[in-house]
């Protein structure tokens, strides 16, 4: 097992007021190695809350998160970023790419802060790009790059660091039809080599590329599906189906 | 009423905004206003060498002028362009740009308002405490500084054009933005600058020129007139080398990728190249502004604090008396007046040199030019002379001399006037019981000979060439402790004498004709005049007072241009702060430790903090040689004195800077760490 999470809770309490929000409530589940899984539920639902939980952007109120036997949850807040650095890869919905570098030193990040030989990095590089297709981005400048362009080197980041998992936000939000389509793809591509996704939205188009959907509502996981070897389009049908029967409300 | 009402509303609303544009706005009124009430004071005119004074505050006044519009012009771009976003609003929801155009203008008018009370009422207050600290400067107490509405007219004036200007700015800024754009703010990339060799080579070439001719001025008036072009030089180049120079730099580090490629380095590289466009500007403007503070404070501190030591060298005793005639001649008529009035000169000390040549010294050739760059007074003393004040024998042949050149260099073999040529023997540092400066603003060579008899064809031809009726000779120095009231008696008593050459003395019943206005020319000097009785007080407390004055105005400009720089930085704070805030973000989601950002940041700002301070030091190590020709256009050469005071003031400066540069950091750690 890769990914265990163990009763999670997260209490949001502003400074200001008594009020207490309940984003995440008694939330479990495991990840195998190799899986793709899609967390779906609609706004406000907990999902980013849960993925910035297991990214270690965010500490949980209750439970764990052990990852290849490490608890997350209670390493020190000055190794946070090396761990992320060296364990995780992100992909987030508006690419965060930094405008200061061009896209080649965007995509070394990760590996300039783990202080990696300039070699090695060259190495990894050379073998992403053409399973990215961003050999003509690389020389450019972020803002010359269009959404879906620069979504494939927001992923390209996130795997020259070779992860053991790959965090995704609704990375297909801020992109049109068809380059969502060829991101999905895309993904299921890199999740076919092993390495191991997990993605929360709340399109049913997205989630129907995972092999697993967790469904989730108010914080807690109260559902979930397998793809088994089925045409994402007949996925999307159950999934819709889904969300329409057990959460009362109509898919997007 | 409406857009009244939106108006200060959004003035208020916003205040974070305009703080720092109204902060400028009354600084800059306040320091015109300072200087424009002492220079519309009516006891002005009671100062002794008013019109120097009140030409220097004119001066100062224009500068700050000048100063004051430039900077409310940058103060003003920076609150519209992080207004934009405000402005594009309201025009999509409906304002059309005119009526946005109305609420700016109004905006405007209020500040202007704000401004003006503001810095009147905190001029009346702030003009008392300065005025004591004038006092205290040139010295004078019967000055009295009142408000006077005639300078808060004046200077409301002045800044009457200057928000006009900034209303013009801001009608034409809304106009040519589309909402859009005004709505998308200035969050548009921006390609990696190219390194120009070219204009890099230009701003080097530049600041070479500059430095040269601030190396190379051989005279006090030679660096008055080169100082404005080598100062214009060295803000072109200034400005190049941060916009071609430093990027040339940064690229060829970032091409060496096992020096790029690591975490510090990296990101703070990227960051500078990415925004070095807009950073030049900024650094070259600081820059400018340290080394303007730099120059202000160390001429006018070392010009206020090398009076004593000047007046110590040129005064050898507290009078000196200048009579227009032969040492013999001279000694006799004083001692006879002197012990008919019953008045006593002790320690007296008399010499006798040729009267003065003034033309050009070109490679030890003299002309008779009157050509500034290299303007030189020439005396001659005689042997005998020499020896008589040092009590040291010397031999001269008589084509020979010895050269002291007390003001400037001089490094010849020999020395030629007309067909006369010397072979100079020796070059000597000083003369015992002889002044090592003078109050010309020319050089200064005394060029000792055997005997008068060396001399006097030389006199000749110079007067020929000057075309001059009366014949040139001697004229003899006296320099003596007198009483003060003694001092006085005798200037009196001298002014009715009437001294030229060896016409006899004649005494005259009216004193009356004031020699200085006397406008009769050569027929003023055939007819002779009085012998000039110069005292060390009397000079103290002019020079005080013109030192003072100069001193007070450079410390007002010196406030000023640092508050500028303040202000600049600031704002260089806030919007790199702004512009970084989302890097950092991605940086620690991407695997940057706090520390870690911490660390990047510290060392970007100090980058930028040292960068202008260490080439305004370099500019400022340049300055340096003119400033002290400068200044010893005032008459000094004390070099160590001059050195000091600069580098103390040098000090001074960069801690405030400091301090400042801490202050505004805080600025921009709140938000990128918000
Ligand atoms: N920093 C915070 N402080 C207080 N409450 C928060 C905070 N972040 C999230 N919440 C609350 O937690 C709940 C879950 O938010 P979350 O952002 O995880 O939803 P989401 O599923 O990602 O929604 P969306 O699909 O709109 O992005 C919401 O009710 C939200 O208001
Ligand atoms: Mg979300």
């Amino acid at each position: 097992m890769l990914l265990q999470v163990s009763h999670l809770q997260k209490i949001f309490q502003t400074r200001f007021s008594k009020e207490k929000t309940v984003a995440l409530q008694d939330v479990s589940f495991s990840v195998e190695e190799g899986e793709y899984i899609a967390i779906m539920g609609e706004s406000g639902s907990g999902k980013t809350t849960l993925l910035n939980t297991l990214a270690t952007l965010d500490k949980p109120t209750l439970g764990s998160v052990i990852l290849n036997g490490q608890d997350l949850t209670i390493i020190k807040e000055n190794k946070l970023a090396e761990f992320r650095r060296t364990h995780l890869g992100f992909i987030f919905q508006d690419f965060n790419l930094l405008d200061t570098l061009s896209v080649r030193d965007n995509i070394f990040l990760p590996l300039v802060l783990g202080r990696q030989k300039v070699r090695i990095m060259e190495q990894r590089l050379e073998k992403l790009v053409p399973k990215l297709n961003i050999a003509d981005l690389l020389n450019k400048q972020p803002f010359e790059l269009s959404g879906g362009q620069k979504q494939r080197v927001a992923i390209a980041r996130a795997l020259i660091t070779q992860p053991e998992l790959v965090l995704a936000d609704e990375p297909t939000a801020a992109l049109d039809f068809k380059n969502s389509e060829g991101l999905l793809a895309l993904l299921e591509e890199i999740n076919d080599t092993g390495q191991t996704i997990l993605m929360v939205t709340h399109s049913a188009i997205a989630a129907s590329h995972a092999k697993r959907v967790l469904f989730i509502k108010d914080g807690r996981i109260f559902h979930q599906l397998y793809r088994a070897n089925r045409e994402a389009s007949k996925f999307m049908q159950e999934i819709s189906m889904t969300m329409t029967n057990l959460l009362g409300t109509e898919v997007r | 009423m409406f857009y009244v009402k939106l108006a200060s509303r959004n003035i208020r609303q916003s205040i974070s905004n305009f703080l720092p544009f109204g902060l400028s706005s009354v600084v800059m009124f306040l320091m015109n206003l300072m200087i424009a009430t002492i220079l519309f004071s009516p006891s002005l005119k009671k100062l002794p060498g008013a019109g120097n004074f009140a030409m220097l505050l004119g001066l100062g006044l224009t500068v700050l002028t000048v100063f004051a519009t430039i900077f409310m012009i940058y103060s003003y771009r920076f609150l519209l362009k992080r207004r934009t976003k405000e402005f594009g609003l309201y025009n999509i929801l409906g304002l059309k740009k005119r009526h946005i155009v109305r609420i700016s203008i109004l905006e405007l008018m209020m500040m202007f308002l704000a401004t003006v009370v503001a810095g009147t009422v905190l001029g009346i207050i702030l003009a008392k405490f300065l005025y004591l600290f004038l006092i205290h400067l040139i010295g004078e107490s019967y000055f009295d500084l009142q408000w006077s509405p005639l300078a808060v007219g004046i200077v409301t004036a002045i800044f009457a054009c200057i928000y006009l200007l900034l209303m013009i700015i801001s009608n034409i800024s809304i106009h040519r933005q589309s909402s859009l754009e005004l709505l998308k703010n200035a969050s548009k990339g921006e390609k990696e600058p190219k390194s120009r060799i070219i204009l890099a080579l230009l701003g080097l070439v530049s600041l070479a020129i500059g430095y040269y001719l601030a190396v190379t001025v051989v005279s006090p008036l030679d660096a008055l007139t080169k100082f404005f072009i080598a100062v214009l030089f060295v803000i072109f180049g200034t400005l190049l080398f941060y916009m071609s120079f430093t990027i040339w730099l940064l690229k060829r580090q970032k091409k060496n990728k096992n020096y790029y490629y690591q975490p510090k380095h990296f990101i703070t590289v990227s960051g500078m190249l990415y925004r070095m466009k807009q950073n030049a500007v900024g650094l070259a403007n600081i820059t400018i502004l340290v080394t303007m503070t730099f120059v202000t404070l160390a001429t006018t501190v070392g010009l206020f604090s090398s009076i004593n030591g000047f007046l110590g060298d040129y005064f050898l005793r507290n009078t000196l008396i200048n009579v227009n005639t032969t040492q013999q001649r001279s000694i006799e008529f004083i001692d006879q007046v002197a012990e008919k009035n019953g008045l006593a000169l002790n320690n007296k000390i008399v010499y006798e040199l040729s009267n003065r040549l003034t033309g050009a010294m070109n490679d030890g050739r003299f002309e008779n030019k009157q050509n500034l760059a290299n303007l030189t007074a020439v005396n001659f003393m005689t042997a005998d002379t020499y020896t008589q004040l040092t009590g040291n024998k010397i031999h001269l042949r008589e084509n020979e001399t010895i050269a002291y050149p007390a003001v400037g260099r001089f490094h010849e073999s020999n020395v030629r006037f007309w067909n006369h040529t010397f072979k100079v023997k020796e070059k000597i540092s000083e003369i015992r019981n002889f002044p090592s400066t003078s109050m010309m603003a020319s050089n200064w060579l005394i060029l000792i000979v055997n005997s008068k008899e060396q001399i006097q064809p030389i006199l000749d031809d110079a007067s020929k060439a000057a075309g001059n009726r009366y014949k040139m000779g001697y004229d003899t120095t006296i320099s003596a402790d007198l009483t003060a009231k003694d001092a006085k008696k005798f200037q009196k008593v001298l002014s009715y004498y009437r001294v030229n050459g060896n016409d006899p003395i004649k005494r005259i019943n009216d004193s009356e004709t004031k020699i200085e206005q006397d406008d009769r020319g050569e027929a003023k000097t055939i007819a002779g005049m009085p012998p000039t009785f110069e005292r060390y007080d009397d000079m103290h407390e002019q020079m005080t007072s013109f030192a003072g004055g100069f001193l007070f105005i450079g410390l007002i400009l010196g406030f000023t241009f640092i508050l500028g720089t303040a202000l600049i930085i600031y704002y260089k704070q806030i919007s790199e702060g702004e512009q970084d805030k989302r890097s950092f973000e991605i940086l620690q989601e991407v695997g940057l430790s706090k520390d870690e950002v911490r660390q990047t940041i510290r060392s970007q700002v100090l980058l930028v903090f040292f960068l202008p301070i260490a080439v305004a030091v370099v500019h400022f190590g340049f300055a340096f040689i003119m400033i002290q020709k400068l200044i010893s256009l005032f008459g000094t050469t004390r070099f160590n004195l001059l050195l000091l005071t600069s580098i103390g003031t040098i000090a001074v400066v960069a801690v405030i800077y400091y301090l400042i540069y801490k202050q505004t950091s805080r600025a921009y750690y709140r938000i990128v760490e918000r």
